[in-house]
């Protein structure tokens, strides 16, 4: 995306051709994003805690003549250092430069809302405040005087509802205008006053810096220079001098600290660019984060080329000791008790609200955080959640599966060809098809499970969840917030792994990285479904009402629920070996409970599942085609070729004998009606007709005896010799060399286990079978369970291990994961397996 | 047992409170945040800072708690709530 903000020109002629770059930033929780997808029509994504929208995100928007690029950053309370978010967030306000800034307030939440809203008036950038969720306050009675709120920050007020769309042409409106003029925009905006102790200390800090500022020289005139301090009215001025003269915009300043291009003095001011604005220069706020001694003021100073950045630094810190001596405490609190002071202040001249009791929100959290309620509840969620998934996409994948096998048997070869051309029918029928569309059949799957996500985001409960579960996750010594990355896990692993950035401190960081892929994520779910509709029978358990609990969705819940168990377990482990050190506390905050929005919920539900779908026709494609040649070469040699066409021409020259099981042996394998063909019924319906007929016609003795050649070319290619030497490792666990072909895919990607299994048995088996009857046919439940817990536990995929790699800053960590994740699947398969045996 | 002497006791007698101690529904004023700097400038951008009134909307013994400042709803963890000193409204 283009983030440089191009120059906001009205040309003189009129011409449509205006280019503006709009910021959206908010607090968390704050419907920012709502907005933005109300906005740009699409493309976002809503989330109810902090750490979703890690990334910032660019959508397209048009209002009159003018064009929009609006930049949703990642949701924030303030302007520190304390999240990557809010880096993100300030710098690109700083250092790309919007030509208007939308901050998104929660005015039902306004107070905590307008924090951020201070700082910005501080940074100095072209400000639009949308007052979202105004449905919500009115509803419960919040009212509010925008003219006069408006008067106080300077800036104008829209009322908006993201979720339904109202109030955004008179926000873009207001965006367009203020984007029209900065200079008067900025000139109109207040700055919070710190008060007779700090104010002094912030404008001789603001007069340092802006004395060793280099860009200062570059035209700006001592006026200008005059212009970053606070006027005296206590409202800090910034105006500046891009492009022509605008006109008047006194706004009742002194005529001393003003600046535009009409003062004559700042020669170079019309030809500087904007990233070059002498006036958006954020002396002021600059000032204030060497008071607070910020972390990263330094590097902020230089970045923006101000010189001497360590005589500014002591200087602020002698401001700082001066600060806590008189005052006794540290001047980071006392400039957020003037923020607070000044919003308090603008609000109780401005804002009426009902001394609102206990809030529904309030009612529904004393049921669902209830200390003994809360972790039921939570895993009753849950179940519903998965339930749901299987219930509804469970056919759903059923019939595209069963459609990718109709593909595959149309350019399927025929019998005996050869050449090139039949290379290419067997790589597009037997590799593309059977991969990407094994793959793509469950779809339906990721994408409800995303949306039961979604909606349980959005609806505010995903944050309690992290909140229930902080009583486990710090006895564990993570607490609740390290839950999060570990939902967005489910998902994903990798933006889990991305996620744990919320995590403040190393070791817990660490800990949740290297346990995240024991939590079940969307690409393990088609190995789960494949396995769980192969092998186990889909009894009714109980039935709840209406609702069916299902063997299959109980087993699906159980895995899910073992993944959460192990994962906690390790962390203890961890946390008492490896990451030894006290927890970190919880500070979180509890977004009030909301309906979901359904265009919310899609939005999100068709990102993360268009994500999925992106990894299947590329990566996964790339690899099935690269699976496809580790199974066709090495070719079978001559002879062995040779023998194989000698048997078919013996069937031809016998045409009506029937089948001998003794000179063909695959063939009760490869005809016959599986073993478990019973516990898949309504799947088999599909292929019923064209496979269980009479066992010995010659077309089925061919057939025999390709599957018999395709087995033999297997077992002879790259694949099947690296299967096979892993099968003596594999063998105590019930798995044999095609399952560790299989595990072999899913290192690259978990869902490739699915594709690998079926380019495996495509080759096994010419017929139009489907995978799952094959399996039913080779493995046992008890097999089964030991696959599901290797596919659940063992080797992180690659994606995972290099995020890994990159978020810990160490090869180490992800060796690490890899090592210690597959010695553990391997012992519990084997243990179950074995047990299992010994039991049955 | 922790969970008797805390109703044993009710809190809100002493000056030294601690947030941890107080009990649901019960409404105080923080006076002052003992944790470290980065934790109290965090709190306080939360809205979290001496002279605040909140509310204890709920909490769990030795788990966390909601928080009530204002209009939001705040789940701290319990060395946080430790670490505020409380009293009465």
């Amino acid at each position: 995306m283009s983030g440089v903000s191009e120059m906001t020109q009205k040309t003189d002629d009129g011409s449509p051709r205006r280019r503006v770059v709009v910021a959206l930033i908010g607090n968390p929780n704050s419907g920012k994003t709502s907005l933005f997808n109300a906005i740009t029509g699409g493309r976002g994504h809503v989330g109810n805690w902090p750490g979703v929208t890690v990334e910032r995100k660019v959508g397209p928007a048009r209002r009159g003549d003018v064009r929009l690029e609006v930049v949703d950053l990642p949701g924030t309370y303030s302007l520190t250092t304390f999240s990557p978010e809010e880096i993100v967030a300030r710098n690109f306000l700083m250092f790309e430069r919007p030509d208007v800034v939308i901050n998104v307030v929660d005015c039902s939440n306004l107070e905590r809302n307008l924090y951020l809203t201070t700082q910005l008036l501080t940074l100095g950038v072209p400000l639009v405040l949308a007052f979202n969720m105004s449905d919500v306050a009115e509803t419960s009675g919040v009212r509010i005087d925008d003219a006069t709120l408006s008067a106080l920050l300077g800036a104008p007020i829209v009322h908006t509802v993201g979720s339904r769309g109202r109030g955004i042409e008179e926000l873009l409106d207001a965006a367009v205008a203020v984007a029209g003029d900065i200079p008067a925009a900025l000139a109109r905006q207040h700055s919070v006053d710190f008060g007779v102790e700090l104010e002094p200390h912030v404008r001789e800090l603001t007069a340092a810096i802006a004395q060793r500022d280099a860009q200062r020289d570059a035209g700006v005139s001592p006026a200008c220079r005059e212009s970053i301090l606070p006027s005296p009215d206590g409202g800090v001025d910034l105006t500046s001098s891009t492009g022509k003269a605008h006109g008047t915009h006194n706004a009742g300043g002194t005529p001393p600290s003003r600046c535009d291009a009409t003062c004559g003095q700042c020669k170079h001011a019309a030809n500087l660019p904007i990233t070059a604005d002498p006036c958006r220069r954020h002396h002021r706020w600059l000032a204030t984060k060497l008071l607070e001694d910020d972390a990263d003021a330094g590097e902020l100073l230089a970045r923006l080329g101000v010189g001497e950045v360590d005589a500014l630094r002591t200087e602020a810190a002698k401001a700082r000791t001066h600060v806590e001596r008189t005052m006794g405490r540290p001047a980071e609190m006392l400039l957020a008790d003037r923020r607070y002071g000044f919003i308090h202040g603008a609000c109780s001249q401005t804002v009426v609200r009902p001394d609102a009791g206990a809030t529904v929100s309030d009612r529904i959290d004393r049921i669902v955080t209830h200390r003994w309620l809360g972790v039921p509840i939570f895993a009753a969620v849950m179940f519903v959640v998965f339930q749901m998934t299987f219930m509804l996409g469970g056919p759903l994948a059923q019939k595209l599966d069963a459609g990718k096998g109709w593909l595959a048997g149309q350019v399927r070869p025929a019998v005996g060809d050869s050449g090139a051309w039949e290379l290419f029918r067997s790589l597009l029928a037997d590799g593309i098809i059977e991969g990407v569309g094994a793959v793509v059949a469950f779809v339906p799957l990721i994408f409800l499970l995303y949306m039961g996500i979604a909606i349980l985001e959005d609806s505010g409960y995903m944050a309690r969840a992290a909140y229930v579960l902080d009583r486990t996750m710090s006895r564990v010594g993570l607490h609740g917030k390290s839950f999060i990355p570990m939902l967005i896990g489910f998902g994903c692993t990798v933006p889990g792994v991305l996620a744990t950035r919320i995590i403040e401190s190393r070791r817990d960081r660490l800990t949740t990285m290297l346990v995240l892929p024991l939590m079940s994520c969307g690409a393990r779910l088609p190995v789960y479904v494949l396995l769980l509709g192969a092998l186990f029978p889909n009894r009714t358990l109980v039935q709840l009402g209406p609702v069916p609990v299902g063997l299959q969705a109980t087993m699906l819940f159980g895995l899910y629920g073992l993944g959460i168990v192990l994962a906690v377990a390790c962390s203890l482990v961890l946390r008492a070996t490896v990451f030894r050190g006290p927890a970190t506390p919880l500070v979180m905050e509890l977004p009030p409970y909301r309906r979901p929005a359904a265009t919310g919920v899609v939005i999100h539900m068709w990102e993360r599942g268009w994500e999925y779908l992106k990894k299947a026709g590329t990566v996964i494609l790339g690899i099935v085609v690269i699976l496809w040649a580790a199974k066709t070469w090495p070719g079978l040699p001559p002879e062995q070729l040779a023998a194989f066409e000698e048997r078919r021409a013996a069937v031809h020259r016998s045409t009506g004998v029937p089948c001998d099981a003794g000179i063909l042996p695959a063939c009760p394998e490869g005809v016959s009606p599986s073993a478990g063909g019973e516990a898949d019924v309504t799947y088999s319906i599909n292929q019923a007709h064209g496979t269980h007929n009479a066992g010995g016609t010659p077309a089925s003795r061919l057939a025999a005896i390709d599957a018999q050649q395709h087995r033999a070319q297997l077992e002879h290619s790259a694949v099947g010799r690296l299967g096979r030497a892993m099968e003596p490792v594999m063998a105590p666990a019930g798995m044999d060399w095609k399952v560790a072909t299989a595990m072999l895919g899913a290192f690259a990607a978990k869902e490739v286990f699915v594709s690998q299994m079926g380019v495996v048995y495509a080759v096994g088996d010419g017929e139009r079978t489907t995978l799952r009857q094959k399996l039913a046919a080779d493995y046992t439940p008890l097999q089964g369970l030991a696959m599901l817990l290797m596919v659940l536990i063992a080797s992180p995929c690659v994606a995972t291990l290099v995020v890994t790699a990159r978020e810990s800053g160490s090869w180490k960590w992800a060796a690490a994961q890899w090592l210690y994740l597959t010695a553990l699947a391997w012992l519990l398969a084997v243990g179950v397996y074995q047990v299992g045996r010994w039991i049955v | 047992m922790r969970l008797f002497r805390a109703k044993d006791k009710p809190a809100g007698d002493g000056v030294g409170m601690t947030l941890a101690q107080a009990l649901t529904g019960q409404a105080l004023v923080v006076s002052a945040i003992r944790d470290d700097r980065r934790v109290q400038h965090r709190l306080a951008e939360l809205g979290m800072r001496p002279g605040v009134r909140i509310k204890v909307v709920s909490h769990d013994m030795g788990g966390p708690f909601i928080i009530a400042i204002g209009d939001s709803r705040l789940a701290l963890g319990r060395e946080t709530a430790e670490s505020i000193v409380v009293c009465p409204a």
